[in-house]
């Protein structure tokens, strides 16, 4: 290939992860817009401000630190000047010791010689987001937005580019040592976001009122479960994006697109996959949950989270069947997270993300066993190398996720006061009515038998009793 | 017509190892550490400055609530 044709293909580089970063941005449309649907009329601006704030904490933890990381700590936990991935083909792939992403290193200024490097790091800090909020949406309603904006700053700045780092890259230990296989990222952006908000969610404890005495579950009525599917379909389309944005192309390196450990893959894979996921992840949802609107639209995103791990390989049949059963999978756990465990997980996020996930990782071990799952080192995937990894990564993200809202709580800082939880977070926050023009109405909670009244009541009684 | 000097900016550019913020050559320009510390130090402070400003929003909220749920 000419110098001139070499120049144009990184051009086009650019451009695919430019426009990928750009439609990426639905995803946070769509987490906000879904979220803020969920709320109660009190909680709705709080809701929407954590949302938008991800924005601002997690982009520069990124910048400064995320991506540093993920170029040294591929090794484990632990900073490796030398760490290149290189195993056994003996060519140094990430030259961390080298300065690359350092933020004052010329690879993260306005370098004409460098068309990739900002395009790259723009993708992950899409990514980024993203983590944020998955978790954004299961604490939702009682925690602080400063406590949030720590919690998120921490994993979606550096814990899940630490797992990325040790198996969403072609140089990490989880890859080279155990042939780990995670194309669209179920366990370490799903799984890892969801179970770190489990960590957090011990912490943090349930909403006020939102189980009796009786061991029974009380539910909130969302204040606009319209918008709350609109999200969910906001949140669809970004994941095309998200979708291609896990792969890379330039034909001078690669000879097409490939995946992130340097496999072939193409476009055209991961859009059948994707698409007949949603398909069969609705389908399950709705058969399983009974018609139920959340859980039909939700057993969508459970069953792309459950298939994504395999999604440049799997066929458009074995995906549309693994995401319908997924769906029902995500139903039960969810169901069982909620009424069972007693944890208050406002959005189902630790089950279709958290445990979708890394049911994602481990069924990529059962349907694509023995797939070479690296272009630079001879290694297979396996069951057992699924196995392993899903289990680092849970360990990683449930134990920072705990110990960090361990933290902020002992410091009082993690929730609000709850007073303030039962007036609406909004007053307090922002001390005006978004809705002025609206009067409020009585707020219905519905208890364990189905019965609903009005919330005033249950609620004072709930925090008297709890006091 | 060009007239943007395209020859001696890339050899410029070649000769600096790249080209990085105020045109000093790319990874030893020691003001880019210290923005890069400036706007690291800004994240930082405005993240405490938000859980400070909360805190005693919630607590002044708290207070004004509390005779009505107690």
């Amino acid at each position: 290939m000419d110098i001139a044709a070499v120049a144009t293909d990184g051009i086009l580089t650019e451009a695919y992860y430019y426009f990928t970063v750009a439609i990426m941005w639905l995803l946070h449309v769509g987490f906000m817009t879904y979220e803020a649907g969920v709320s109660r009329r009190k909680n709705i601006m709080s809701t929407a401000m954590k949302n938008i704030m991800t924005i601002a904490v997690v982009t520069p933890t990124f910048y400064y630190v995320g991506f540093w990381v993920y170029f040294c700590m591929q090794e484990g936990l632990k900073f490796t000047g030398t760490a290149d991935g290189n195993g056994n083909a003996g060519e140094a792939a990430y030259v961390c010791g080298e300065g690359y992403v350092v933020p004052w290193d010329a690879s993260m200024s306005p370098n004409i010689g460098d068309n990739l490097t900002g395009v790259f790091w723009a993708a992950f800090v899409l990514f980024s987001w993203t983590t944020g909020s998955i978790m954004s949406g299961s604490v939702l309603e009682r925690i602080r937005i400063s406590a949030y904006l720590w919690l998120t700053a921490l994993m979606g700045g550096i814990v899940w580019v630490i797992a990325a780092a040790w198996g969403w890259s072609y140089g990490g230990w989880l890859v080279i040592h155990f042939g780990y296989h995670d194309f669209a990222a179920s366990g370490v952006v799903h799984g890892i976001a969801g179970i770190f908000a489990l960590g957090v969610l011990f912490n943090l404890g349930p909403r006020i009122g939102r189980y009796d005495a009786n061991g029974g579950t009380r539910a909130f009525k969302p204040h606009n479960l319209h918008l709350t599917l609109m999200g969910l379909m906001i949140i669809f389309t970004g994941f095309y994006a998200f979708y291609a944005a896990c792969l890379y192309i330039q034909a001078d390196t690669t000879g097409g697109y490939v995946n992130i450990y340097f496999v072939p893959a193409t476009l055209s894979a991961i859009t059948f996959t994707i698409t007949m996921a949603f398909a069969g992840g609705f389908a399950g949802g709705y058969i399983f949950a009974k018609g139920d609107p959340f859980w039909t639209l939700s057993g969508g995103l459970a069953g792309v989270v459950a298939v994504s791990a395999g999604a440049d390989i799997y066929s458009p049949s074995l995906t549309f069947v693994l995401a319908f059963f997924s769906a029902g999978l995500a139903y039960a756990a969810g169901n069982w997270i909620e009424q069972k465990a007693r944890i208050d997980d406002a959005v189902g996020a630790v089950s279709v993300h958290g445990v979708m996930g890394f049911w994602g990782v481990l069924l990529l071990g059962i349907f694509a066993g023995g797939f070479p799952a690296s272009g630079v080192v001879d290694v297979k995937t396996s069951f057992l190398g699924q196995l392993v990894g899903a289990a680092a990564l849970i360990a990683l993200a449930f134990f920072t996720g705990y110990i960090a809202s361990w933290i902020l709580k002992k410091l009082n800082l993690l929730r609000v006061p709850p007073e303030v939880e039962l007036e609406g977070l909004d007053m307090a926050e922002f001390e005006t009515d978004f809705f002025p023009e609206f009067g409020r109405a009585d707020e219905p909670i519905v208890h364990a038998d189905g019965s609903e009244e009005p919330a005033a009541g249950v609620l004072q009684g709930a925090y008297r009793d709890n006091r | 017509m060009n007239t943007f000097p395209y020859e001696s900016f890339n050899e410029a550019v070649e000769a600096a190892g790249g080209y990085s913020t105020w045109g000093a050559p790319a990874g030893t320009n020691g003001t880019m550490v210290v923005l890069a510390l400036l706007g690291i130090a800004i994240s930082v402070i405005s993240a405490v400055m938000v859980t400070v400003r909360e805190n005693a929003l919630l607590d002044h909220a708290a207070d004004r609530l509390a005779e009505k749920y107690n």
